[in-house]
């Protein structure tokens, strides 16, 4: 099983990639990895601190005939010219990304400012939540009068015994739960707090139902601060 | 085993290039462009990748599985999932170098335990090779640095137990084999010197 708290699951990750975990537990923790935000970070810091050692081990030339045994694992059919070149461009970090986000957040600034000035149901918000590993942009959050909803910028899987929750930082004082984030909920915060100063919005991974302590206890994931839109 | 997940997994710390000197940025910035020309598909780059990197590569598997044949087998399968995944790496997740000798050394990890590892504990500490002292390539860099000077506050035991267990792939029935301690001794000081690393290479 993977440990809920967090300095144990880090000891396991320190061990799994030191390698010392047997069959068994090694194989757990490799299970676990692809929908376990938290053990995914906490085994690449490991990998990145460790790696430096790494340079201790001598080089040794690989038996000749082994280039050719890979090439022979690889797919015979090349990708067409037009394809292979999209597929680039997808890939491409991070100019790509950045374009596509920058191009979500003017399209939504223009299609929450428009009916916003005609309407005049007071001011709209807008964050860019990015992760704090890779400072990829995760989620974008609207707040427009007292209500904050979050939507997903890229596929996100959190843990089946974990939620996300929404916290809110106010200009130096401690975070503010907003509430557990899914897909499609809306989620109300205090009248007039968003009027207020110099917001910050963060999401961590808590316990199911939420952080039971009323102060983040998981890893913070995602952050980024609130911007008033007109 | 899961290691296409390791492969992808994201890393922390986005582009600390930290005190890295230009001569390493820019073999490392070498490095990161042809993985990504590798993820547009182009075998011509994962050639050169393979003729940079393999005795590297080759080098840290072979210290894991000791076996010639097994390690060939390790630095093949890594390179093909190198070819599948290289679209999951970005400069912005740690260095290309690390990202594939991570993903180098789980394969080898899987094969050393499938060898037996575990239960071939008289055999092998004969071979491991304790000289020169890991410590001693940690100079250069800024994060090496950092991590030589936190290694060098643990007590001996638990530095020794992390870097024979880390570079040469130990089970901790062979790290406590080789350093003659009981098992259970031998893990509570690698998680103790995990826990203190941690702490001090976070401060």
């Amino acid at each position: 099983m993977i440990p809920d708290d967090f300095d144990e699951l880090d000891l396991l990750a320190g061990e799994y990639v030191l390698g010392t975990l047997g069959a068994q537990q090694a194989k757990v923790v490799a299970e676990a990895l692809p929908s376990h935000g938290a053990l995914r970070y906490a085994v690449a810091d490991w990998e990145r601190l460790l790696a430096p050692l790494l340079a201790a081990v001598p080089a040794v030339p690989p038996p000749p005939t082994l280039w050719r045994r890979i090439e022979a694992q690889l797919p015979a059919a090349a990708e067409s010219g037009w394809r292979a070149w999209l597929r680039r461009q997808w890939d491409a970090p991070p100019v790509w990304r950045w374009m596509t986000t920058g191009a979500v957040a003017g399209l939504l600034a223009i299609t929450l400012t428009i009916p916003a000035a005609l309407r005049d149901d007071g001011p709209r918000y807008m964050a860019i939540l990015t992760a704090i590993g890779d400072g990829r942009a995760g989620w974008l959050v609207e707040g427009r009068g007292r209500v904050l909803e979050p939507v997903a910028l890229a596929g996100v899987t959190t843990p089946s015994d974990r939620d996300l929750e929404l916290w809110l930082i106010a200009d130096g004082a401690p975070p503010q739960p907003v509430g557990l984030i899914a897909p499609g909920r809306v989620l109300p915060v205090a009248g007039k707090v968003l009027a207020g100063g110099k917001l910050v919005l963060a999401i961590s991974l808590e316990p199911k139902g939420g952080s039971p302590t009323g102060a983040p206890t998981g890893p913070v994931l995602y952050s980024g601060a609130m911007r008033r839109l007109r | 085993m899961g290691n296409d997940a390791v492969a992808a997994s994201c890393h922390p710390n986005p582009g600390d290039g930290g005190g890295m000197t230009p001569r390493d940025l820019a073999a490392g910035g070498a490095l990161d462009a042809l993985i990504r020309q590798v993820a547009g598909g182009d075998r011509v780059a994962l050639r050169h990748l393979y003729e940079r990197e393999s005795p590297r590569l080759y080098g840290l598997a072979l210290r894991i599985v000791r076996r010639p044949d097994a390690a060939a087998d390790a630095v093949q399968d890594a390179f093909v999932q190198i070819w599948r995944n290289a679209a999951s790496f970005s400069p912005a997740m740690g260095s290309g170098g690390g990202w594939m000798a991570s993903i180098v050394r789980y394969r080898a990890l899987d094969m050393a335990r499938r060898l037996g590892r575990e239960t071939l504990t008289d055999a092998i500490p004969d071979s491991i090779d304790e000289s020169p002292s890991p410590l001693e390539h940690l100079e250069t860099a800024r994060d090496a640095v950092r991590l030589r000077r936190c290694l060098e506050r643990l007590d001996d035991k638990g530095r020794r137990a992390i870097t024979l267990a880390f570079i040469n792939g130990l089970s901790h029935a062979q790290v406590a084999e080789h350093l003659a301690i009981p098992l259970g001794t031998v893990k509570s000081w690698i998680r103790r010197g995990l826990a203190s690393l941690k702490e001090c290479l976070a401060a």
